[in-house]
């Protein structure tokens, strides 16, 4: 059986990666890709932790995300795309006109 | 019957701008008519109805258990001899001033307002006389008092009107506040605010309430009855322009005439005899508060006829008339006497109607002139309006075999009569003496300053400088029919000696009203006294103003008042005695309060909005738009809250 905590280095590598790229990269898509990246490695945490101690409640919390990230996908893309045709443009820094 | 005018009201409401201009009147006044029919087809019902027995519907609870158990308020009304008298008053009165004024008020632009505003009162009159509680009756109380508002201030674009539609709302708020108290207080002693069960409470032992009651108020002492029932007369006096909140009725004359007739003559200011008649049960086991509604009517009645002989407006006179006969009434319901309160309500409202009719007439013809010394000769220019306020005034002043003659002496003979003084039921009381020569005194100044009234405005020679004209058959037909009921009204309620079964309202309204105890019989030639000296009051009135006032018009323009004639003009001061008591320390409180209100509350809140105002500005650098930017705040922050929690431990 694969040590608990090759999954746990696993998911810090994910996170990190997805929090560098949503931090460099310019494109909303991309952006958007690397938050999924995040949230998908916090899964990855909780199943690994169910697995090692044996508990369900954790896989079924897994879940309900993902169910929520599908919805939540559904949503973003399409306020990608309503961007996208206003703007003709998905680059986050030109998106700034709400600044205080 | 209180269904037609409420619909009326909505109807004009909602669709009076699209009415042409008679129609929304026409409306009005057919929804009054039927309310009259269903008025008349009650009062048949009323006639045969035993003693202590109403008609009664109870639509809803509310407010269940709020004195305990069994103890709950009810919506509902009820339908008996005296509401049912009422009822007919309102809207037979209603119904004629209602056309009346389709054309006094023809061409003013508030046409269809005027009628709902009318409507509405109606319908709220009648809320208030068929109430079977008294938080229902108040809230009739309240919409009258609302109507009251709207139609003194209805040419609201004068500053003076809408100044009289405030001060009628204020001076009649203090009276409500103590007609609150009252109520109240008959809550914690009777457990009850029905004025079925309030009465009831006194008469029978069948009612189950009666025990405890009789033990309440041995238990509390009669003072808690009595200190409910001043409570109520405070009440009525703000309703009705007793002394001392009399003085918004006067200057509530500067609402259209119409209004002065129905609402500050004929209806909602007798609200005030009803409803001391109302709870009669209860004035007549309170002897001191009764002696003092008498009392206070008393004062009224002088005040208001001292004010009224040297006015100069037309309706002004009418108004301080109206005053004094409210006082007259008082007098008679504060005697223990309340079916003669109800019947000088009846004949006052025929006969105030007509004279406020008349002046309305008057006025239309003069093209709104209200200087009674600008008028005078108008009999020939105005032959029906003159004749129908000779005869007004003729009832007004107590002529023999006029409607106003035998309620007034009706009035006279309870104050003799009266058990709440010293009198006993064999002799006369010397206090009865006292308050029957007065109110003989004031008989005489009513005849005084009507007849004044009358010379000024029709005899000798004209002399304004319009064109006076009289006006069409829709205002002179219902002056024509109140002015035959002027003369007729009185007639149900002939005086005693006239055998037993001459008086018809008495034993009517008896079913349903209290009988003081003790009233003292008058034998033999002391039953005359009161009719002699009303007969007298009317002779000596007669001559007191002919002798001052028929000369020619000259020297009634350049009349210079004297001491007294001032005094009188200006209502003997009473405003200026509020504004100097109440006035004065409010405006200085106002323009105190305007500096702290200034400096410390104004000021406060804007030092604190400009504090928030500045640190938003001070961070607003953060919200700089990029997305990024955030997301690097975000981890920043979570990081740092990671390491934290690392130093100290997760525990």
């Amino acid at each position: 059986m694969v040590e608990t905590s090759y999954y746990i280095a696993l998911a810090g590598i994910l996170f990190s990666i997805g929090a560098v790229g949503f931090l460099m990269r310019r494109s909303v898509i991309q952006m958007f890709l690397c938050v999924e990246l995040m949230l998908n490695s916090a899964n990855l945490v909780l199943v690994a932790f169910a697995r090692a101690w044996g508990n369900l409640e954790a896989q079924t919390a897994v879940f309900i995300i993902l169910t929520l990230a599908a919805a939540e996908v559904a949503i973003g893309l399409a306020i990608i795309v309503a961007i996208f045709r206003k703007r003709v443009s998905t680059n986050v820094d030109e998106l700034s006109s709400l600044k205080g | 019957m209180i269904v037609p005018p409420l619909v009326g009201w909505l109807l004009l409401i909602a669709f009076g701008k699209r009415l042409a201009e008679p129609t929304s009147g026409y409306v009005a006044s057919g929804m009054i008519l039927l309310s009259f029919v269903m008025a008349v087809l009650g009062f048949a019902g009323t006639m045969g109805l035993a003693e202590g027995k109403q008609w009664h519907v109870q639509l809803w609870e509310f407010l269940p258990f709020i004195g305990g158990e069994g103890k709950s308020l009810h919506m509902g009304f009820a339908l008996d001899q005296l509401s049912s008298l009422m009822t007919l008053i309102i809207t037979g009165i209603g119904f004629l001033i209602h056309v009346f004024a389709i054309g006094y008020m023809h061409g003013d632009s508030g046409f269809s307002r005027f009628f709902a505003y009318l409507n509405f009162f109606i319908a709220f009159m009648l809320v208030l006389v068929l109430a079977d509680s008294l938080p229902i009756l108040f809230i009739g109380w309240e919409g009258v008092g609302v109507a009251s508002f709207l139609l003194i201030g209805f040419w609201y674009k004068d500053f003076n009107n809408s100044n009289a539609a405030r001060k009628a709302f204020i001076v009649n708020r203090v009276g409500d506040a103590f007609l609150m108290l009252g109520m109240f207080l008959l809550f914690k002693e009777f457990g009850t605010l029905n004025l079925h069960e309030l009465r009831e409470s006194f008469g029978s032992i069948n009612v189950p309430l009666v025990g405890q009651v009789t033990k309440n108020v041995v238990a509390f002492g009669a003072p808690g009855l009595e200190l409910a029932c001043i409570f109520l007369l405070l009440g009525a006096a703000g309703k009705s322009a007793q002394l001392p909140l009399s003085t918004w009725l006067p200057d509530a004359m500067a609402g259209p005439t119409p209004v002065s007739a129905l609402i500050h003559a004929a209806t909602m200011v007798t609200a005030g005899v009803y409803l001391v008649a109302r709870n009669s049960e209860l004035f007549a086991h309170a002897p001191v508060a009764s002696s003092w509604v008498a009392w206070v009517g008393a004062l009224t009645a002088v005040y208001g006829a001292v004010s009224a002989i040297a006015q100069t407006d037309i309706k002004k006179i009418l108004a301080y008339s109206t005053v004094s006969q409210l006082g007259f009434m008082f007098v008679a319901v504060g005697c223990g006497a309340y079916w003669v309160g109800i019947f000088h309500v009846l004949t006052h409202a025929f006969f105030k109607a007509l004279l406020f009719l008349s002046s309305g007439s008057v006025i239309h013809a003069l093209e709104g002139e209200q200087d009674v010394r600008k008028m005078g000769g108008l009999r020939g220019a105005l032959p029906t309006t003159h004749a129908v306020s000779l005869i007004g005034t003729l009832a007004i002043m107590g002529v023999p075999l006029l409607s106003g003659f035998f309620s007034k002496d009706a009035i006279l003979e309870s104050a003799l009569k009266s058990p709440f003084f010293d009198g006993s039921k064999d002799a006369v009381g010397s206090i009865n003496i006292l308050l029957f020569a007065v109110m003989v005194i004031v008989a005489t100044m009513t005849a005084a300053y009507m007849w004044r009234w009358y010379v000024l405005v029709f005899s000798g020679e004209y002399r304004g400088n319009a064109h006076p004209h009289e006006s069409g058959a829709v205002m002179t037909l219902p002056l024509m029919i109140l002015a035959v009921l002027s003369v007729i009204g009185g007639w149900i309620g002939l005086p005693h000696f006239l055998g037993k079964n001459a008086n018809l309202i008495e034993p009517f309204l008896e079913k349903v009203s209290a009988n003081a105890k003790g009233m003292t019989e008058l034998k033999g030639i002391v039953e005359f006294i009161p009719l002699i000296c009303s007969i007298i009051a009317v002779i000596a009135g007669y001559f007191i103003a002919n002798y001052f006032y028929r000369r020619d018009g000259a020297r009634i323009m350049a009349e210079v008042p004297n001491g007294f004639g001032t005094a009188s003009r200006n209502a003997l001061f009473l405003d200026k005695v509020y504004d100097f008591v109440l006035g004065n320390p409010s405006r200085v409180a106002a323009v105190f309060f305007g500096i702290v209100d200034k400096s410390g509350v104004q000021g406060g809140a804007q030092l604190l909005g400009e504090q928030v105002s500045e640190a938003g500005s001070s961070l607003s650098f953060w919200q700089s738009g990029f997305a990024r930017g955030y997301g690097v705040s975000v981890l920043i922050g979570t990081v740092a809250l990671i390491a934290f929690l690392i130093v100290r431990g997760f525990a």
